[in-house]
């Protein structure tokens, strides 16, 4: 099996899994206690059937958006995800090329293996930078001034990662990054040479934006969940992401909002958009998936701030179910991170492509034509 | 697999099926019927979900309440299950010291292979006396008035037994206790000798809060659904609860 067996997100994923040691895919495939809630972000999208128009002229399509006072081509984008390097040697460099080919949106996380000055260097189109709230509050204002200096366009403050997500498989598996080599998964990266070569030739595993700051920077031998719950901030409250956001001055974003009463409050606060998101069903598992809960909230903010639907998203299908419902744009993270490692810059791309054409060939069999053709008329719920 | 590996509740589960005598793990496992109400009893939980709300401070957790009268440190406690003598050789005196450190209510089943004295003098918190009403009043009042003395905090009385449920694992296995060696259930004892020797190495296992009422006490050779049967009373109606609940006080 190589690329060009990949046609969809499951081949994707079973090419990724061929590529990586275990540990490492299992920290990508994996989620939260019983993994229901990761599970739930991708099934929700079958309680609902299109409802197509036939007879509307539908040879020319348009897919761009405007999100955060930016136009993107496609109404979906790379989220911010963590330690992009330990999936291909290329990582966030990779993702950030593929993302500009397409001029969409390109998420780069507070714990990204490439630094916010080198993505800015290779990609002119919109970014995003993934903020975590940490106790040293140095370290979160040097982060937010190498953001600011390297003019990205968005701030996303992460808020559901106020402790660990209990995510076993990476108890199973021993998973910390950088690879700790424990007898049980010795073999796993043994089997997969290519993935170590690789790793151990195509420069140092670093974590930029943190190694300054905390003696886990460069070395973070703890598991990402400890991370969470011994780094980051538990007393973050309300002021502190108003704080932020002015600090910040430009668009801002919380990530992870799922509750109708915090998506009011963040517009007080001065948030231009929200990521309705339960990051990837790896942190509260029993947590309502973000499509089941996407209509209340567009109804209470959405001609206010930019909804963002995130997670769970596998197929064109998906994202133009999303969109009639009212997100400005869908994002995902696991949506390119299999491509990713099963084959760098050029996987990503066939990704993104493939759900570009079927976002394309799904609107045309809806007969819609452009993004603002969509909403809730094309959709019928099977229960209520 | 051993302790280190269990992250959840299935891991222990897992490691208790190797760990057991499948009669005795049956006897757990089991639900009665097509076990379509055991399954149901953790399902129903995914049919809703949860809706957090962020930037809430929550650098501190309280997670104490106070339910019979008693504050717990943590909102769930273990509830009162029989024999557990029978799934290691400590028994209730395993469980009650482990919920002693969790700071939580422990429950001791009538059916308790350990005594009402011995949990009293090994856990010192809360502890709740799982009350099934037996033909034999006088076994019911001696119950009441031993947990009186030793301590217990609180008084349930079981009414959801009244006639004993159809659990066709243990009809399947021959689960009786103490087991019945029969030549099915005889390969399973073989192949799990550490249960085997801890069981026999150790004290006779007795239903210790009935042992000296009943002489089904010393050596049950009847299926836990045969004593049920028989010892329990079906006639148990309001009447007697309320007695039960006065007689407690």
């Amino acid at each position: 099996m190589n690329l060009k067996d990949c046609h969809n997100f499951s081949d994707f994923r079973k090419l990724a899994k061929k590529k990586l040691p275990s540990p490492i895919f299992n920290y990508i495939d994996g989620a939260a206690d019983d993994e229901i809630t990761y599970n739930r972000n991708t099934s929700a999208y079958n309680d609902v059937d299109l409802v197509p128009s036939v007879l509307k002229g539908v040879e020319k399509v348009d897919l761009s958006t405007t999100i955060f006072g930016k136009k993107l081509d496609l109404p979906f984008y790379c989220a911010p995800t963590a330690l992009q390097r330990l999936f291909h040697y290329d990582g966030e460099r990779a993702v950030g090329k593929a993302a500009k080919k397409f001029n969409t949106m390109f998420g780069v996380s507070a714990l990204s293996t490439v630094s916010v000055e080198e993505i800015s260097s290779l990609i002119d189109t919109p970014k995003m930078f993934q903020f975590y709230f940490h106790k040293d509050r140095g370290l979160n204002d040097a982060v937010m001034e190498r953001v600011k200096a390297t003019k990205f366009d968005v701030m996303a403050l992460t808020v559901d990662t106020i402790t660990g997500g209990n995510r076993e498989r990476d108890l199973r598996t021993g998973f910390t990054s950088p690879p700790k080599l424990t007898l049980s998964s010795l073999f796993s990266f043994a089997s997969k040479p290519m993935w170590g070569i690789n790793y151990l030739t195509k420069g140092k595993f670093e974590l930029p934006h943190l190694q300054d700051h905390v003696s886990e920077g460069t070395n973070i031998a703890t598991s990402i969940g400890n991370y969470f719950s011994s780094m980051l901030d538990q007393s973050m409250s309300w002021k502190d992401a108003e704080k932020l956001c002015s600090q910040w001055g430009g668009h801002f974003a919380l990530k992870g909002v799922m509750s109708v009463e915090d998506a009011k409050k963040a517009i007080d606060i001065g948030c231009t958009g929200i990521m309705v998101s339960n990051h990837g069903g790896r942190q509260l598992d029993g947590s309502r998936s973000p499509f089941d809960q996407l209509a209340k909230i567009v109804d209470a903010v959405g001609d206010k701030i930019d909804v963002i639907c995130e997670g769970g998203i596998q197929r064109g299908t998906h994202i133009l179910k999303a969109l009639s419902l009212g997100a400005k744009a869908c994002s995902g993270g696991r949506l390119y991170l299999y491509a990713l490692a099963a084959a760098g810059q050029a996987g990503v791309e066939k990704a993104l492509e493939q759900y570009r054409a079927e976002l394309e060939r799904d609107m045309k069999l809806m007969g819609c034509t452009k993004i603002s053709d969509l909403n809730r008329n094309n959709l019928r719920f099977r229960r209520v | 697999m051993n302790l280190k590996d269990c992250h959840n509740y299935n891991d222990f589960r897992k490691l208790a099926k190797k760990k057991l005598p499948s009669p005795i793990f049956h006897y757990i496992d089991g639900g009665s019927d097509d076990e379509i109400t055991l399954n149901r009893n953790t399902s129903s939980f995914n049919d809703c979900d949860l809706i957090p709300s962020i930037l809430s401070d929550v650098s501190n957790v309280d997670m104490s309440t106070t339910v019979l009268g008693e504050k717990i440190d943590f909102p769930l406690f273990p509830s009162a299950t029989a024999m557990h003598r029978l799934y290691h050789h400590e028994g209730e005196r395993a469980s009650a010291r482990a919920v002693e450190k969790m700071g939580t209510i422990f429950g001791l089943s009538t059916m308790s292979t350990v005594s009402i004295e011995e949990i009293a003098a090994i856990n010192q918190g809360p502890k709740l006396f799982q009350l099934y009403i037996h033909k034999d009043r006088g076994l019911t009042d001696n119950l009441i008035e031993r947990c009186k003395k030793a301590g217990f905090t609180s008084m349930c009385l079981t009414v959801d037994t009244v006639v004993a449920g159809n659990r066709e694992r243990d009809r399947r296995t021959g689960f009786t206790t103490p087991p019945k060696l029969t030549l099915e259930s005889l390969l399973s004892f073989a192949l799990h000798p550490g249960w085997t020797i801890n069981n026999l190495i150790h004290e006779k296992f007795k239903l210790a809060n009935i042992i000296h009422m009943t002489q089904k006490g010393t050596s049950i050779d009847k299926s836990v659904i045969d004593y049920i049967n028989e010892q329990f009373d079906p006639a148990m109606n309001w009447k007697d609860a309320e007695y039960c609940v006065k007689k407690w006080n």
